[in-house]
């Protein structure tokens, strides 16, 4: 027993620091493009208000080729095409710009949906009072966003952090990458996808945990389901 | 008094600001009229209430009434027509940003409450104090107390509006709209959303208002409340005012065809 798991354990005690490198560095991508895509999906969200027509139908051909196209495809677009353009934004400037593209079709997607689900007669009544319209979003609309979006923001960033994976295809040494780096040297494909499954699993649950705290959260204070009405 | 049909209204002639003070208008709209595409939903509505007084429009659903509630605040820009405040052309075609103020002249009850969820009925109260006229905090919650106590609530003034019954939310309503000192109150269909046990306090909220000589426009199907307290009563079809006269002779004596039968149904 001692023998069989004890090279097993050494060889990740060895690949640890690459494994830690690898995970912090998946974590500053998802975190770089999570707040980007949120913040501006968001706003793309906020201009569809008062927009005209043709906003939307520039955001509709967006969102259709940036969640139509697989996610590979746009990363090897921007790891191997737009150097040819110019643009040489190195593996992780090209992993980070191409989920980016990504995440904000989804995330205007989210954030559409949850203005669409703050009731009508909440702008009335910004309106009605005299409410200028930046301080009716920040104070009244969004905030209900936020309570809206709370469970599908979270169930799409779960997602983001696995996607990250893809990025070992444009040479980024995030998890998967030092996962098939290690596989190839030691030939213990087994506890290696076990061991990278286990750090995708841990960061996602994270999320997780997060998202049942904020539901509880938003059900203590204001009695308002996270569910959408 | 009755057949009102012509887009000028009959207090077309006394000029907004020469009314002398008793008879002071408070609110004019003179002919307004609103199109949504083809639909003409408005068609020449004129209105004038004088300072204190109690206008109740009635009406089948799809009338008109609440449309034309929202053009006299500007919640809706009409196409045509004419609004004056004390006598105060207002200009309907100015940016939204520019109509704030107007608007928060005029407070506005819903239907459907319209609270912010996320926030206690205290909070619900001083928020546009506190954003549009700047008052302090301790100023704006010192007036939302007594504005809570004037609608028999200051005991609910934490909890939430999940937390409070639909007579209760829509009392803190009115109480949020009171907290902008406005001069005319509109209330479209404020208790048809309630329980008939529930109507009563609302109700009696908004006779309190009326006794205190707020100037109100009220949409409402309450008849018993619309006779007793109302100084007029409009009556509204296919987005025209077809009657309008003091409520019991339009209540009791209706001259139209479509006014006798919207009596009729909603007497029994």
């Amino acid at each position: 027993m001692d023998e069989a798991l004890s090279p097993t354990m050494d060889m990740i005690i060895s690949l640890w620091p690459r494994f830690l490198d690898a995970t912090l560095l998946t974590l500053a991508i998802f975190v770089i493009v999570s707040v980007m895509s949120t913040t501006i999906g968001l706003l793309a969200a906020l201009a569809t208000i008062g927009a005209g027509r043709w906003l939307s139908m520039v955001l509709a051909a967006y969102g259709w080729v940036f969640r139509g196209v697989p996610e590979l495809v746009i990363l090897l677009f921007c790891y191997l095409a737009l150097p040819q353009l110019g643009l040489d934004l190195g593996p992780v400037g090209a992993a980070v710009l191409g989920f980016t593209l990504i995440s904000t079709a989804y995330e205007i997607e989210i954030f559409k949906a949850g203005l669409a689900g703050v009731h009508r007669g909440q702008f009335e009544a910004a309106r009605a009072l005299g409410i200028p319209l930046p301080s009716a979003l920040r104070r009244i609309v969004l905030p209900q966003v936020v309570r809206i979006v709370a469970t599908p923001w979270i169930t799409y960033a779960t997602g983001s952090i696995k996607r990250i994976s893809i990025a070992s295809a444009v040479a980024v040494t995030e998890i998967m990458q030092v996962t098939k780096q290690a596989i190839a040297f030691s030939h213990q494909p087994f506890t290696l996808i076990l061991f990278a499954s286990a750090l995708y699993a841990t960061m996602a649950s994270i999320l997780m945990i997060a998202e049942i705290i904020a539901a509880r959260r938003f059900k203590q204070r204001f009695g308002l389901s996270t569910e959408l009405p | 008094m009755s057949q009102g049909a012509d887009p000028r209204s009959p207090a077309h002639e006394d000029s907004p600001s020469a009314g002398a003070m008793p008879t002071r208008v408070m609110v004019e709209a003179r002919a307004i009229v609103k199109r949504f595409g083809s639909n003409t939903i408005l068609d020449g509505v004129s209105l004038a209430a004088t300072s204190g007084s109690v206008t109740a429009i009635i009406g089948a659903s799809g009338s008109g009434k609440s449309t034309f509630l929202r053009c006299v605040n500007l919640l809706i820009r009409p196409d045509a027509g004419e609004l004056f405040l004390d006598g105060q052309r207002i200009d309907t075609d100015r940016r939204e940003r520019d109509l704030l103020r107007y608007r928060c002249e005029i407070g506005m009850v819903f239907q459907s409450y319209n609270l912010f969820p996320h926030m206690s009925a205290l909070q619900n109260i001083i928020e546009a104090p506190m954003i549009v006229h700047r008052v302090s905090r301790a100023e704006a919650v010192e007036r939302a107390m007594g504005l809570l106590d004037k609608v028999r609530l200051r005991h609910r003034a934490e909890a939430y509006p999940h937390q409070l019954s639909g007579g209760e939310q829509q009392r803190v309503a009115i109480a949020r709209a009171l907290a902008m000192r406005p001069r005319v109150m509109l209330f479209d269909e404020v208790t048809s959303a309630l329980d008939p046990e529930l109507k009563g306090e609302v109700l009696a909220t908004m006779r309190d208002l009326a006794a205190d000589g707020m100037t109100m426009i009220v949409v409402s199907h309450e008849m018993s409340f619309v006779r007793q307290v109302a100084s007029e009563v409009l009556f509204m079809s296919g987005g025209r005012i077809i009657e309008r006269g003091a409520p019991d002779s339009i209540l009791d004596r209706p001259q139209s065809p479509e006014l006798s039968a919207f009596v009729a149904r909603i007497m029994d």
